[in-house]
C-alpha cells in the first residue's frame, strides 16, 4: 500500500499499530477525532520507521516529542542490549511507565531518567536535549561513549 | 528493534559529552560517572543554571568548564570530575598529563579556581581523601 487516506472522517479511539507497519506508505489521518482522547498514536507510526509519512507526526498529543526523544536515546544507546528495558518502545504504553522514566504527575513531562547500571553503551542521541523538563539524569555505571556530533 | 544494526566504529572514536545536554536548562542533577566519555566536557554545562550536582568521575574527561552554580555547593555531596578512566573501555593508556585526578572534597574546592586539575595540586593542597577508583 502506498497511501492510506482516511482524512476528514470521524475516526476516534486507538490507531491500530498495524497502520505503522505499512512499509513505505503515506498515512493520512488528519481531520478525525483521534485527539479527543488521551490515547497516543502507535510509536512506530509516530517515528515513521516503516511508513513513508504520517501526517500527524508533529501532533504533540498523538506523538509526544518526549517519547520520540526517549526512543532515539534507546536506539543510540543500544537499547536492545540493556539489562532492563521494560516497556521501552512499547507501541502504546505511556513513556512515563518505561523503565527508569519518571514524569511529572499531570503534564507527562519527563523530569527524571535513571538508567544507572543498565548496560547502556554507544552514544547519547542529540535529541536528549528535547527532554527540556528533566531535572535529574543518572546514566552512571554504563559504557556510554558519545560520538561527537 | 531486532532489525536495527549498530555498526559505529566505537573503538576508534573519541567520545565526548554532547553539546545537547546544555539545552537541559532545568537539570539539577547530572550523573554520568563510570562511563567511557573522553575529551573536554562541553562549555554548555556551564549554561545549566539549575545544576546542583554533577558527577563525572571515572571517565576520561580531561577538562570541564567552570560552573559558577556549583561553587556555592562546597559542602554538598557534589561534584565531579574526571580521572584516568575505565581502562577496559580503552585500548591505550591515557597519558597522565591529560588526566585529572580528584576526590569529591578536593573538587569542591578546586572547581572555584581551576578549569582543570593538576595532579601536582594534590600535594600542595592536602586534600582529605582521594578517589581514583576504577583504574
Amino acid at each position: 500500500m502506498n497511501r492510506l487516506g482516511l482524512s476528514n472522517n470521524a475516526f476516534t479511539g486507538v490507531i491500530p499499530f498495524q497502520v505503522g507497519q505499512l512499509q513505505g506508505a503515506s498515512v493520512l489521518l488528519k481531520e478525525n477525532r483521534f485527539q479527543n482522547t488521551s490515547n497516543t498514536a502507535p510509536l512506530n507510526l509516530c517515528l515513521e520507521r516503516e511508513v513513508k509519512e504520517f501526517d500527524l507526526a508533529d501532533d504533540t498529543t498523538l506523538c509526544p516529542p518526549e517519547r520520540n526523544a526517549l526512543s532515539n536515546l534507546y536506539d543510540s544507546a543500544k537499547g536492545a542490549e540493556w539489562t532492563n528495558g521494560s516497556l521501552w518502545l512499547d507501541e502504546y504504553a505511556s513513556y512515563c511507565d518505561w523503565k527508569g522514566v519518571t514524569c511529572e504527575d499531570d503534564m507527562n513531562h519527563v523530569v527524571k531518567l535513571n538508567l544507572t547500571n543498565n548496560g547502556l553503551s554507544g552514544r547519547l542521541s542529540e535529541s536528549i536535549g528535547n527532554l527540556a523538563f528533566m531535572k535529574e539524569l543518572d546514566l552512571s555505571d554504563n559504557d556510554i561513549q558519545v560520538m561527537s556530533i | 528493534m531486532s532489525n536495527h544494526t549498530y555498526n559505529f566504529p566505537f573503538i576508534s572514536i573519541q567520545g565526548s559529552i554532547p553539546l545537547e545536554l546544555g539545552k537541559l536548562s532545568n537539570l539539577m542533577y547530572l550523573c554520568l560517572s563510570y562511563n567511557a566519555f573522553t575529551g573536554a566536557a562541553p562549555d554548555g554545562l556551564a549554561e545549566m543554571k539549575g545544576l546542583q550536582l554533577l558527577q563525572l568521575q571515572s571517565n576520561r574527561i580531561t577538562k570541564i568548564p567552570t560552573i559558577p552554580r556549583l561553587i556555592d555547593n562546597i559542602h554538598g555531596q557534589s561534584t565531579f570530575v574526571a580521572d584516568c578512566g575505565v581502562p577496559s573501555a580503552f585500548d591505550e593508556v591515557l597519558e597522565c598529563d591529560n588526566c585529572t585526578i580528584c576526590c569529591k572534597y578536593y573538587c569542591n574546592v578546586a572547581i572555584v579556581h581551576f578549569d582543570s586539575f593538576d595532579p601536582q595540586l594534590l600535594t600542595t593542597h592536602h586534600p582529605p581523601s582521594i578517589d581514583i577508583a576504577s583504574n
